[in-house]
Formats: structure tokens, C-alpha cells, sequence
């Protein structure tokens, strides 16, 4: 078993830690160390399957309602980003895409990999799944790219008959679908990548 | 009896030749030193751990300081002005958060203002907290409690999505509503940007070992 442990946030590293130390205060910090996340799989499994559920509404009910000169329309998530690329702003509508719909999905099916991948002991490829997992934490800010827009355009655009915008409640499904996600990936721990081959390294080392 | 179940707790003690551990595998490194333009990565899963640059405790709190004056004009200033017929409004930060509340969508509403508003400003002012006492030669133990936010309060803080989606908003907007970028939305790209930097250089580790020492290196104590 790995006895190293290093605490979560200060980065602290104890080379030889007892068991015991599990759940003491960092000496540098005073943040509960922990050799491993406790029950990151479960966690992680289950804040990611609760955002997969929320994906649901979040795509197929209304996030926001616009009148502009005089016309009333209501978008999905999916209609607003094709509206901008027929109206020839295919970079833009390329960017909410990505961030909106593609990103959550792109999430949850890593997270699938890495969970996976934890729950069969595999040893392979524990390096690219690390590096998945640091990707999957950078790109999860971005999904609150259509949160921020539809919030931002409710302050702005409120010219009564003229021109409004109003938030429609897929926007709420989106939000939790979005927290849901961030929660599924600070759950895990990348630490339980490499558990299996430090299993296998030291039966090698004892059975040459 | 009671004094052998006091020593069998276990005490944690910070070993004296520290080994830096990666923050994503977990596994142990040596300490060496760096040249300037270095770059050190983990033997094992490969991520970059540690560049040759000196933690500059002085340039982090500059660049903290400056995001943190402009969080002020960032927040209280008009972002944009959008007219729309004659009729004009100009539109804070806030605005977006107040209409979401008074919409039906108070949850909504206090996400947004946690990551947009909120957690940029309390990450700066815990860094600020952090630094200052380094800057001045007296690290404040007692403040060590503060890296434990620290993480939490960086992963929320997202400054640069709220200005990603203002710069959709006005190409999206463009030829129906008239939106000219106001003060506020300069001030709140130079903050993003200031905060972005002070993370970047912000060195969690030596930060957390300088306030358990009490002391800076090479400081006059």
C-alpha cells in the first residue's frame, strides 16, 4: 500500500505517514489529512449522475425568453447557438456550443472513464487519465458561460415592448447541472489513478 | 494511564528534509534547486510541479493589490451602456444579479453573484491577508487557516467566463440593441487579468511554509 500522503490543500508531503495520521490536522495547515479522498468514487458517481439528470431539463425546456422589436421568441440552450450561426456568427455560436452543451457532456463521460477505470484496478494509461482529470477540472468553469450570458442580458435588455429578456426555468436546471459537475470532479481523487500500479509494482517486487 | 493514551495519539510533525508531493498523483520528489527558465515535472504522470522562478512575494501582492483596487470600479461602475431607441441604461455588474432575483430565480441569482462577484473578491482579499504580513517580514501565524479557503475560493471565481459571456452578449446583441462597453467592463478585464497573474505566482507550498516558520527566509528577524 502507498504510505505517502500529502495534505489536499497545502501540498504538505509525509513520506512514511501511519494510518493513524488519517483525519489529523496538517501540522502546516490544519486541514484533516487525508491518504485518499473519503469515498470519492461514491461521491464523484453520484453528484455525476445527478448532473446527468439535470442535463436533461437543462436541454430540453427553455432557457430564455427574448421580444425584440416587437417579435417574441423563446431558445433552448441548443436553438440559441443555432440562431447565431444562422445568423452568420458561427464563432460565437461555436463558443456557446462548446461551452454549454459539448463541455458537460465531455465532463461526465470522462468522469465515466476515470471512475471506471478506478472501479476495475486498472493500470494502464494512468497517465493520460491523469492528465483527462486535470483537463476535465480546467474546462468546468467555462459551462457557466450561458448562466452569466442569460443573467447578463436579464439586467441589461429591459425596454419593456421593445426589447426584454426574461430567464425561463431551464436555466435553473442548467445551474444545478453545472454545480452537479464542479462537485462530481472536486469528489474524485486522482490519487486512486495510481493505486493499482503501486499494488502491482510491489507484488512484482516481492514475486520476481 | 492516562499519560501513555496522550502519547499514542498520533501527532503529526513536519519532517525536516520536505519532499514536495504532486498535487495530482500523490507521488514523492526530492528537492533540487531550479535555474531560472527550469521546469520540473512529475516523474510519474507528468505534470508540471515546480518553474525556476523565485516565489517574488512582492510582485504577487502588487498584482493581488491591483486586482483588488479594481474590483471596486469593477463592481460599482456601469459595464455597459445599451440604448435602444432613445431609450438608454446603463447596467452594473449587479444588475444582471438583481433582475435574475426579482424574475423567479433567487438560486440562480446568488450563484451568479457568488462566482462573478463574491468569491473574486474574497480570494483577493485572503491573498492580500496572506501577503502582506510576508511583505512586511512578520508572517502571521495565526492566518495559516486561510490556504484551506483557499482552493474552494479559486475554483468559484470565475471573473473571466462573466467576461467571455458580456463579449457574446454583444456580438449577439449587436445589430438589434445598441451596447457600448462602459468603464466598469474595462475595470473588471484588468481584474480578471491582475487575479489570473497573482494566482499564477502565488506559491501555495513556500506560502504555507513561511507562515508555519514564522519567518522569511532571508528576512531580518
Amino acid at each position: 500500500m502507498d504510505r505517502t500522503l500529502h495534505c489536499h490543500a497545502c501540498t504538505l508531503a509525509l513520506p512514511e505517514a501511519a494510518p493513524a495520521y488519517e483525519a489529523t490536522p496538517c501540522p502546516r495547515c490544519g486541514t484533516p489529512l487525508r491518504r485518499r479522498q473519503p469515498h470519492a468514487v461514491e461521491r464523484s458517481a453520484a453528484f455525476a449522475l445527478a448532473g446527468l439528470f439535470m442535463l436533461v431539463p437543462a436541454n430540453v425546456l427553455p432557457v430564455v425568453s427574448t421580444i425584440l422589436m416587437g417579435q417574441a421568441r423563446t431558445d433552448t440552450i441548443f436553438s440559441s447557438a443555432l440562431a447565431l450561426y444562422r445568423d452568420g456568427l458561427w464563432g460565437i455560436a461555436l463558443i456557446v456550443f462548446t461551452a454549454s452543451i459539448l463541455v458537460p457532456l465531455l465532463k461526465l463521460v470522462s468522469l465515466g472513464c476515470l471512475l471506471h477505470a478506478v472501479r476495475t484496478r486498472s493500470a494502464r494509461r494512468s497517465r493520460g487519465l491523469t492528465k483527462l482529470y486535470a483537463f476535465v477540472k480546467f474546462i468546468g468553469r467555462w459551462s457557466m458561460l450561458d448562466v452569466f450570458l442569460v443573467a447578463f442580458l436579464t439586467g441589461a435588455v429591459q425596454f419593456g415592448s421593445l426589447a426584454t429578456v426574461r430567464p425561463e426555468p431551464g436555466v435553473i436546471a442548467f445551474a444545478a447541472a453545472v454545480v452537479l459537475t464542479v462537485f462530481a470532479t472536486e469528489s474524485f481523487d486522482p490519487r486512486l489513478l495510481w493505486d493499482a500500479n503501486i499494488d502491482l509494482a510491489h507484488d512484482r517486487a516481492i514475486t520476481p | 494511564m492516562k499519560a501513555t493514551t496522550h502519547a499514542l495519539l498520533p501527532v503529526c510533525t513536519i519532517p525536516e528534509d520536505r519532499p514536495l508531493a504532486c498535487p495530482w498523483c500523490g507521488q514523492l520528489h526530492a528537492r533540487v534547486a531550479l535555474r531560472p527558465g527550469d521546469h520540473c515535472q512529475c516523474v510519474r504522470c507528468g505534470a508540471q510541479l515546480a518553474t525556476g522562478r523565485a516565489s517574488n512575494w512582492h510582485a504577487t501582492l502588487a498584482w493581488a493589490l491591483t486586482a483588488l483596487i479594481l474590483w471596486v470600479p469593477a463592481n460599482f461602475l456601469p459595464i455597459v451602456a445599451v440604448s435602444q431607441l432613445g431609450n438608454a441604461r446603463e447596467s452594473l455588474l449587479f444588475t444582471g444579479v438583481l433582475g435574475l432575483w426579482h424574475q423567479g430565480l433567487p438560486w440562480v441569482a446568488v450563484l451568479v453573484a457568488l462566482c462573478g462577484i463574491v468569491a473574486p473578491l474574497l480570494l483577493l482579499l485572503t491573498l492580500t491577508a496572506l501577503l502582506t504580513p510576508i511583505v512586511l517580514g512578520h508572517p502571521v501565524t495565526r492566518l495559516r487557516f486561510l490556504v484551506r479557503w483557499l482552493h474552494a475560493l479559486e475554483l468559484w471565481s470565475i471573473p473571466e467566463v462573466y467576461l467571455l459571456s458580456v463579449l457574446v452578449a454583444f456580438i449577439k446583441l449587436g445589430d438589434v440593441v445598441h451596447v457600448t462597453p462602459t468603464a466598469g467592463l474595462w475595470c473588471h478585464a484588468g481584474m480578471s487579468l491582475a487575479l489570473f497573474i497573482a494566482w499564477r505566482r502565488f506559491d501555495l507550498d513556500a506560502a504555507a511554509e513561511v507562515l508555519t516558520a514564522g519567518r522569511v527566509k532571508g528576512a531580518v528577524t
